[in-house]
């Protein structure tokens, strides 16, 4: 589905003495089927941006179409059902919102609640439990009784089986140690190449992870849209990103400092992976 | 001077469960920076919990700058000279504004007021919170929560500060400005510290590092010795940081770099000088 912003603005208690400007003047369009990475500082309005996605916030002013629905100010309740129908949204530490009985009918919980029946619940509930690699075993488990990696595997498949065309990830792997927060990834990024009707939305502070998996990078600072585009074409902007207090991928980051010292200008910087880096540097030394 | 002792520490949660921490050694000298690090569930943050006498051993002895956990009457003073902070701020913001936030320890232990609120400004000032000081902590973004967290900690004027993945929900800035000034709180006023972290590149910079698996010690040493331990590393289910994968992808490819060579400017300099001589 196709998501555009429309000048959104958000402001937190507006009209009261707390009133404050998350968001102003924001315009975006994101074609269907795209991976797109937020990045920005924390407070930059990221958060605030993907909860206008499904109607958690409403903007104050200015529209969010997600495909053909619309979210402005006096959008009604009823209508955003169908919208979160659609967006499924994995906040940080997605496993605080387990609460049933069992894995199983946690999962379930969604899509029954969203007008499937038990059978169909059931079937697709198991099939995403199977995409997050939570072994049958487990279903009849209590997901209190799960690890930290395992509770969160689940969490996100009771996301998924609500069978949403965009998803939503606020920091999906927060917390979780270097081969947990790959595996998530993975598995996200399998889902998204799973149908060319799904998108994805990634607010990270990982660079890596938005040169990795996004096609397009956002980048925000204090509630407006700083920057925009392919990974090559935001990470190639250096200063500008650093002038945001913001990072780039490691692999970038040595690379130009390899340029600016070595002077050579032939070096191109915006590599994003080991290998990539490493046929780089063998090309400077004159050894490829 | 020893300010942390574990000795032959054993710790399981009920007694049909099974052992999380097994014959924990470790010995942490007053003013070191030490990090431990290990997979989730590893032992690592159950480890940190007995630095405060938060948990106990069942088998083993733990002396906190000699005071032993075992003995209750010990705990209100142990505590008063460990600070901890953990990941996830909201657990462990209570007041209704930054300011009374930061000075809910020091109230709960009767410092005169005078005192209470230079010491509460200081704390806000060193963690970057100017500004803020009459601001709703749950308005607060994560990271900003998180210096409120640290800035609460700080202002009881610890001998330990335990951070277990403090800064694991803050952005790269963030994060670093918090290590940065947990740096300088290490260096100038030789507070002990310990992170407890499976980001690597922020255990790169303490004095030592700690690496725990399945509840024990599997390895405890300089960080640049252990980082170049890939057995260690796969072991313990972590990941090189990328300049340590950098300077082994390139030695395998017949690059003469030795592996001593760490920082980014270092390899950068190096691979300069081999450009020049081929």
């Amino acid at each position: 589905m196709q998501i555009t912003a429309t000048d959104v603005a958000y402001t937190y208690m507006k009209d009261t003495p707390f009133e404050k400007k998350a968001l102003h003047n924001f315009n975006i369009r994101l074609k269907n089927h795209t991976y797109t990475a937020i990045i920005g500082q924390t407070g930059s309005g990221k958060s605030t941006f993907v909860q206008l996605l499904n109607g958690l916030l409403k903007p104050t002013e200015g529209e969010v179409t997600i495909g053909d629905w619309k979210i402005y100010k006096d959008t009604k309740e009823k209508e955003l059902y169908f919208i979160r129908k659609r967006v499924g949204m994995v906040f940080q530490f997605p496993e605080h919102q387990l609460f049933d009985e069992t894995v199983l009918k946690d999962v379930m919980y969604g899509p029954i609640n969203f007008g499937k029946s038990k059978k169909e619940a059931e079937e697709i509930s198991k099939e995403m439990l199977t995409l997050v690699g939570i072994e049958p075993d487990l279903y009849e488990r209590s997901p209190f009784e799960l690890s930290g990696g395992q509770m969160r595997r689940v969490a996100i498949a009771g996301v998924l089986a609500i069978e949403p065309s965009v998803l939503i990830l606020d920091e999906p792997t927060a917390g979780l140690d270097p081969q947990g927060h790959e595996g998530i990834m993975n598995i996200l990024f399998q889902w998204y190449k799973g149908s060319d009707e799904r998108s994805i939305i990634l607010v990270t502070h990982q660079m890596e992870d938005a040169s990795r998996y996004a096609e397009h990078i956002i980048v925000m600072d204090k509630g407006e849209l700083a920057m925009e585009g392919t990974p090559e074409e935001v990470f190639a902007q250096q200063k500008e990103l650093e002038a945001l207090g913001l990072g780039i991928p490691e692999t970038v980051k040595l690379l130009k400092l390899l340029k600016e010292k070595s002077g050579d200008k032939k070096i191109n910087t915006v590599k994003f992976t080991l290998g990539d880096t490493v046929e780089e540097i063998l090309s400077f030394l004159g050894k490829d | 001077m020893e300010i942390i002792q574990m000795n032959n520490v054993y710790f399981r949660y009920r007694p049909s469960d099974k052992l999380v921490l097994k014959n924990i050694n470790l010995t942490i000298q007053s003013g070191e920076w030490v990090s431990i690090v290990g997979h989730n569930g590893s032992g690592k943050s159950t480890l940190a919990k007995f630095m405060n006498a938060l948990f106990t051993p069942i088998e083993g002895q733990v002396l906190v700058s000699g005071l032993s956990t075992s003995n209750v009457n010990n705990h209100t003073l142990i505590r008063r000279k460990v600070a901890m902070v953990f990941q996830n701020p909201d657990n462990q913001i209570v007041g209704p504004t930054v300011e009374d936030d930061v000075a809910f320890g020091l109230e709960n232990c009767g410092v005169p007021y005078e005192e209470m609120v230079q010491r509460v400004q200081e704390s806000i000032n060193k963690m970057g919170l100017n500004g803020l000081e009459l601001s709703e902590p749950h308005r607060l973004s994560g990271g900003q929560k998180q210096r409120v967290a640290l800035a609460g900690a700080i202002s009881m004027n610890p001998k330990i500060l335990v951070l277990d993945e403090a800064t694991s929900m803050l952005d790269p800035t963030g994060r670093e400005e918090v290590i940065r000034y947990v740096q300088k709180l290490n260096r100038d006023e030789n507070m002990t510290v310990i992170t407890i972290t499976h980001d690597l590149k922020e255990a790169v910079l303490s004095d030592r590092m700690v690496v725990m698996k399945d509840g024990a010690i599997i390895g405890n040493g300089l960080p640049s010795a252990l980082l170049t331990n890939k057995d260690l590393l796969k072991q313990a289910r972590l990941r090189q940081p990328f300049i340590y994968e950098l300077v082994e992808a390139l030695t395998c490819r017949g690059v003469p770099i030795s592996v001593g060579q760490i920082s980014e400017e270092e390899l950068v300099k190096t691979l300069c000088k081999l450009q020049q001589q081929m």
